[in-house]
């Protein structure tokens, strides 16, 4: 299974300290990447770290608030000295998720969405693909979600912050291809995270209109993020994966 | 554990050759079909090869009995088999648009009849799509006919846990250019106009089929996973 292993490179993750990002974090270790977990809380960033090396990984904890667009230049920086000088693999995971009518979101919120699920992955890229590029390759994945593909009522700031990211994507593939640099999408459907608890009735209602009739659990989508890091990828390009279920299919 | 069984239609060349050996590389036990020298395709020894014309719905019947015979269940069915007719309308006669519609869209679906008793639960059935533009209207639209194909499959099977997805290669280096008389310079150089800056290898597809079949695809369904190497993100919608 070498297409698979991840050994010697060195992988970001953001918002990796819980959900898909921890789940992520540690497959990419498990397959032998060198894991940057990124997020706000230091006790669940440890707590994620301490449980990769247990298992033989290899992961540090890194810092960061990334609505700032300060503290996205400074993550990159301390990330590619963990990283030995380098970051293999970026995966855009950190974002928030808020519903809600339209009229009753606050310029402050918009804003803080806005800053996390676009800007964030906006500038880390700008700060690492040059330096993958100059490596002669490297590669990307954004987490976005299914509800950027539909319409669905009350998800209307977080649906368009991560359709912008999909064009991000595209963009991206466009820009960074040509020197080596892999950049594509994965579209979680509903998922069983932390940061869903409390929310299992609105997730099993969503869950129920895709074929599978079911919620995914982290590890399905971190499955699939990690293909798309991986050399089994290495002519995928500018794709959408979506991991829903067959919810967008139908 | 049981190995896993993988049943490849089109198996004997390029993508679906390329899917074969890598599957049993894996560990899977895998049987292919193909037409004419199948006997001298080059797979691995116990891969078991079986001719079998995709227009012909008794051949069709033939090539899953064997599988069931061989393989007793299948956890794979990867739907290969397909033909080209590149050209433009003027130049399409009736029996090309024929052959495209028997192979590419028929043949495939009454495959996916035939074997579906033997479909595991939690199996996974891939379509090889990729129905580039500019290759001819007939030849995209019999393709493209496969993506609502998969997505209502992807419905009907779900209660069986079978997942429905298709794989759509970009440029691949296979035989079937240097059947048409294109030589590898010519391939080669299509590379440039790709945004990874290559045209794709067989084994490239195979990855793909590979993850779909995986357990670690186990939440996707209905989908089409193109690996063109970028081309298309310029144009692609949503």
């Amino acid at each position: 299974m070498d297409s698979v292993d991840l050994t010697g490179r060195v992988a970001l993750v953001t918002g990796a300290t819980s959900g898909i990002g921890a789940a992520t974090a540690a497959l990419l270790a498990e397959r032998g990447a060198h894991v940057l977990v990124a997020g706000r809380d230091a006790a669940r960033g440890r707590a994620v770290v301490t449980a990769i090396r247990e298992r033989g990984g290899k992961a540090d904890f890194v810092a960061a608030d990334l609505r700032a667009s300060d503290a996205v230049r400074r993550l990159a920086r301390e990330a590619s000295e963990l990283g030995g000088g380098r970051v293999d693999i970026l995966v855009n995971n950190a974002g928030v998720y808020p519903a809600g009518p339209t009229e009753e979101a606050t310029p402050i919120e918009v804003d803080a969405v806005y800053d996390l699920n676009v800007k964030a992955p906006f500038y880390l890229v700008g700060a690492l693909a040059p330096a993958m590029a100059e490596r002669g390759g490297g590669a990307i994945v954004n987490v976005s979600t299914m509800a950027a593909d539909y319409g669905i009522s009350g998800l209307a700031l977080y649906g368009s912050s991560k359709a912008a990211l999909n064009q991000l994507t595209r963009a991206w593939a466009a820009e960074y291809g040509p020197r080596g640099v892999r950049v594509n999408t994965v579209a979680p459907g509903p998922t069983r995270t932390e940061g869903m608890e409390g929310m299992n009735e609105a997730m099993d209602a969503a869950a129920a209109q895709a074929p599978a009739g079911r919620a995914a659990e982290p590890e399905e989508i971190a499955e699939a993020i990690a293909y798309l890091a991986g050399d089994a990828a290495g002519f995928v390009q500018g794709a959408h994966l979506a991991v829903d279920g067959g919810r967008t299919a139908v | 554990m049981a190995a896993k069984t993988a049943l490849i239609t089109g198996g004997t060349s390029g993508i679906g050759k390329a899917t074969a050996e890598l599957l049993h590389s894996r560990g899977y036990r895998v049987m292919v079909t193909g037409l004419g020298d199948i006997d001298d395709a080059g797979l691995p020894g116990d891969v078991i090869a079986v001719e079998a014309d995709a227009t012909s719905l008794t051949d069709i019947d033939q090539a899953v009995d064997q599988a069931r015979e061989h393989l007793g269940s299948l956890d794979l069915l990867y739907l290969n088999a397909g033909i080209s007719r590149p050209g433009p309308i003027e130049s399409t006669d009736e029996a090309a648009f024929d052959a495209l519609f028997n192979i590419n869209v028929k043949g495939n679906f009454f495959t996916l009849q035939k074997a579906l008793p033997l479909l595991n639960e939690g199996a996974s059935v891939v379509f090889t799509v990729g129905a580039g533009e500019g290759l001819g209207a007939a030849m995209t639209a019999s393709k493209g006919a496969l993506l609502p194909l998969v997505r209502s499959l992807a419905l009907e099977l779900a209660p069986r846990r079978i997942r429905v997805n298709a794989v759509s290669p970009g440029l691949v280096n296979t035989p079937a250019y240097s059947k048409m008389g294109i030589s590898p310079d010519t391939i080669a150089s299509w590379g440039e106009g790709v945004p990874l800056g290559r045209v794709g290898a067989p084994a490239d597809i195979a990855e793909a089929v590979a993850f779909l079949a995986s357990d670690g695809a186990s939440y996707i369904t209905g989908d089409n996973l193109i690996v063109s190497g970028g081309i298309g993100v310029h144009t692609r919608p949503v």
